[in-house]
């Protein structure tokens, strides 16, 4: 007896998940970098937020459908972005707690996967900006930790990050050398700026991420800390510190390619990374925080839609002229 | 693999291609329709019993000549079927029993003193030849062409499709029979420029090319379905065409049977047709007369129990049958059988928002906002998406990770908009 079934009658292997894994691994290395400098605290800091997510999309998941949700593994790369993001000094529940909104508040309640209108990741830590500043900011220094320990941080010898150190316009002292290697305060996923970088060019090659937003906000991130250090220092050095210090690096690799809330067309996607990277600069100009790369993420992300479709109809119009000009 | 409106498919073409084209002479029966594709009054011109030879009409169509159907055998009629054929819709058609053929050798016919395109066209008339690309008569096509004007004929060989290689088959055996009708064509329309496009791997295109010399074949772009016949340029310069020219295309085999029409005085009467899948035992390319049914076919391609699924038509585009008592006809160019293993049923998901719709729509569409729209009944916000635009290529619905069918919805969008309008607000207050 044959079957009915309708064109394409194969499709392609990839899966939803096929993204969400490939951020993953990207964690691990950036983790175990991070692993390298401080013990084992970054790593359980990043499982602490995993496992806040999934506990809060299961929970989620038994309200909306009466069953857990999690198949798509969306929730573990939010929970593990979140964990990244945070300082290695900070408690095990911030991170926990920034999961918990991530999904619960800023997820869920619009549909789950694929229907938030901002970065859950991103939301969660601004939350965690707002709420619990002292305790997020607050690095320990690299050259004279060797590993942290697990709960009592108190006695920790702490040092200003070196986007802190250009916010209150002083000078720092970190060179090329030192920001490659990693050796800086900074939050546990960003220090490895080449791990970054690598984590960049396999998810391009994957593509699980764009280069048409990274490279724009990138290069527009740079224009801006050429054109206007934040301190006295010249326009090379303040180039090399604002792209690798902070979250810049990092949340233009994670957050600004999340699939869900990032533009999907390629016009759309370049003005995206240079609306971004405007904010970005913005925000570490005149913002509060030392790190406000979440905040610029989330306000762009509510251009996103609008950019699709300007763009669209802005290429379809011109086409269109093209054609008839072709015509004549 | 991904491309800007185009991904790479699978190459599935081995090992039908590798086999030599297979001849499927020993046919016992053919089921063939009195008229094809036309709304004009028929006239069955044979009745049960009578003997039809090869070229034989099948029915008398005085409003539409063109549409009728000629014996593709030699045989006696054994009676009339009604058939639903998945692909030309209800045909009513005459069942004829072979009789084997004496086997006779090629003989030239004489030529004329000059091939004129009137004679090109007559020629294509009366040996019923049908472009395989569309199932349109090439004299119709023809005769369109020479009345809007061609700047570019390009044969269409470019088999982007995974399984697909009759057109490959038919330019390995006959290349040079192609390219001599595709110049008839040409000749006939007053192209001046023309060529074979081709998406063959290197040991299969210069092979080809040493034969009939490489400035007539032109290697497409090897991304579905953003394969074009031809590249464009702004001064069309050696291997492009300039942007506005108007470009035809016609099939590898109709370039064929156009040649073997004016060389040899044949009918067009048999096609070449890829049988290949999973559920195939030897995949290979097979001519076969038009009315031999797929039954036969597939049984000659050693497939005995009836297998799970059967397309007619390639992998992204084609049509699913069910029954195999249908018969070949012009237009066929790709039998696929598959097992319920290789065909597995998608449950879809919610759409995650990746964009691999959005690069891979040649139209240039949003898939993903068309669907989103639709879901949400935003009918009246449909238009400004152009959704007309889209040619079903089906190649969002293949990429989409999340198991959507955004092909259907796109067109379903297209059928929707502006004529259903939903006033919300009203919805509100109700």
């Amino acid at each position: 007896m044959l079957k009915a079934a309708t064109a394409p009658h194969l499709r392609a292997a990839q899966r939803p998940t096929y993204q969400s894994y490939g951020m993953l691994l990207c964690l691990v290395p950036l983790t175990a970098f991070s692993c390298l400098h401080y013990g084992i605290r970054p790593l359980l800091l990043v499982l602490s937020g995993i496992l806040s997510a999934l506990v809060t999309e299961c929970i989620c998941g038994l309200f909306r459908h009466g069953r857990p949700t999690m198949s798509d593994a969306t929730c573990t790369v939010t929970g593990g972005l979140i964990g990244a993001m945070m300082s290695p000094l900070a408690p095990f529940w911030v991170p926990a707690i920034g999961s918990a909104f991530a999904i619960g508040v800023v997820k869920m309640p619009f549909g789950g996967t694929g229907r938030n209108i901002f970065n859950p990741a991103a939301a969660g830590m601004a939350f965690c900006a707002v709420c619990f500043p002292t305790r997020l900011f607050m690095y320990p220094d690299p050259t004279l930790t060797d590993s942290l320990p697990l709960l009592d941080t108190s006695a920790v010898i702490t040092a200003a990050s070196p986007t802190a150190q250009l916010n209150s316009g002083g000078t720092t002292s970190y060179g090329w050398l030192s920001l490659l290697s990693g050796d800086f305060p900074g939050p546990i996923g960003s220090t490895g700026v080449l791990i970054l970088l690598a984590c960049a060019l396999y998810l391009f090659a994957r593509r699980s991420s764009s280069p048409l937003i990274l490279v724009p906000y990138l290069i527009v991130c740079a224009i801006g800390a050429a054109l206007f250090p934040r301190a006295s220092i010249t326009a090379v050095t303040s180039v090399s510190l604002e792209l690798c210090t902070g979250l810049l690096l990092f949340s233009g690799v994670f957050l600004l390619s999340d699939p869900v809330t990032a533009p999907r067309f390629w016009l759309a996607r370049i003005l995206y990374g240079v609306i971004a990277a405007i904010l970005t600069m913005i925000l570490r100009h005149y913002g509060r925080f030392e790190c406000g790369e979440f905040f610029a993420v989330m306000l762009v992300n509510s251009f996103s839609p609008l950019l699709d479709r300007s763009c669209w109809h802005l290429t379809a119009l011109l086409r269109r002229k093209r054609e008839e000009v072709a015509q004549i | 693999m991904l491309s800007r409106h185009g991904t790479r498919l699978l190459f599935r073409k081995e090992p039908a291609i590798s086999q030599p084209t297979q001849e499927l002479t020993e046919v016992s029966q053919v089921v063939l329709p009195f008229s094809f594709a036309t709304e004009a009054a028929v006239r069955p011109a044979v009745s049960l019993y009578d003997t039809v030879n090869k070229g034989t009409p099948l029915a008398i169509i005085e409003d539409d000549p063109l549409a009728t159907v000629c014996s593709s055998v030699t045989g006696a009629v054994s009676g009339e079927r009604q058939i639903q054929h998945p692909l030309y819709g209800v045909l009513n058609c005459a069942v004829i029993d072979c009789v084997p053929d004496m086997p006779s050798p090629e003989v030239p016919v004489p030529l004329p003193k000059a091939l004129t395109p009137d004679l090109i066209l007559q020629t294509a008339e009366t040996a019923d030849i049908i472009d395989e690309l569309d199932g349109v008569p090439l004299v119709l096509k023809l005769h369109r062409w020479q009345e809007t004007g061609c700047d570019f004929l390009a044969a269409d060989g470019i088999e982007i499709e995974p399984y697909a290689s009759s057109a490959w088959a038919v330019l390995r055996d006959h290349a040079e029979q192609v390219l001599e009708g595709l110049r008839l064509a040409a000749l006939c329309i007053g192209a001046p420029r023309y060529h074979i496009a081709v998406c063959l791997s290197g040991q299969r295109r210069r092979s080809i090319a040493l034969r009939i010399g490489k400035d007539y074949l032109y290697q497409t772009d090897s991304y579905y379905p953003k394969a074009a016949p031809v590249r464009y340029s702004k001064h069309g310069g050696r291997g492009t065409v300039k942007y506005g020219s108007r470009v035809c295309r016609i099939g590898i085999q109709a370039c064929l049977a156009l040649y073997r029409a004016l060389y040899l005085g044949e009918a067009h009467n048999r096609c070449t047709l890829t049988v290949a899948g999973d559920a195939v035992p030897h995949p290979q390319n097979v001519s076969v007369p038009f009315g031999t049914t797929v039954q036969q076919v597939l049984e000659h391609c050693g497939l005995i129990e009836p297998p799970d699924y059967l397309i007619l038509g390639e992998q992204m585009t084609g049509t699913a049958a069910l029954t195999s008592d249908i018969p070949i006809l012009p237009g066929m160019t790709c039998i696929l059988a598959f097992t319920a293993a290789a065909i597995k049923p998608v449950t879809p998901r919610t759409c995650i928002g990746c964009g691999r719709c959005v690069q891979v729509c040649h139209a240039g569409l949003l898939p993903f906002e068309i669907n989103r729209r639709y879901r949400n009944m935003h009918y009246e916000r449909l238009g400004s998406l152009s959704t007309h635009l889209c040619d079903g290529c089906n190649a969002c619905s293949y990429i989409c990770p999340c198991g959507i069918d955004l092909a259907a919805v796109v067109r379903e969008a297209a059928a929707t908009d502006n004529t259903i309008s939903v006033d919300l607000e009203e919805d509100d207050d109700a």
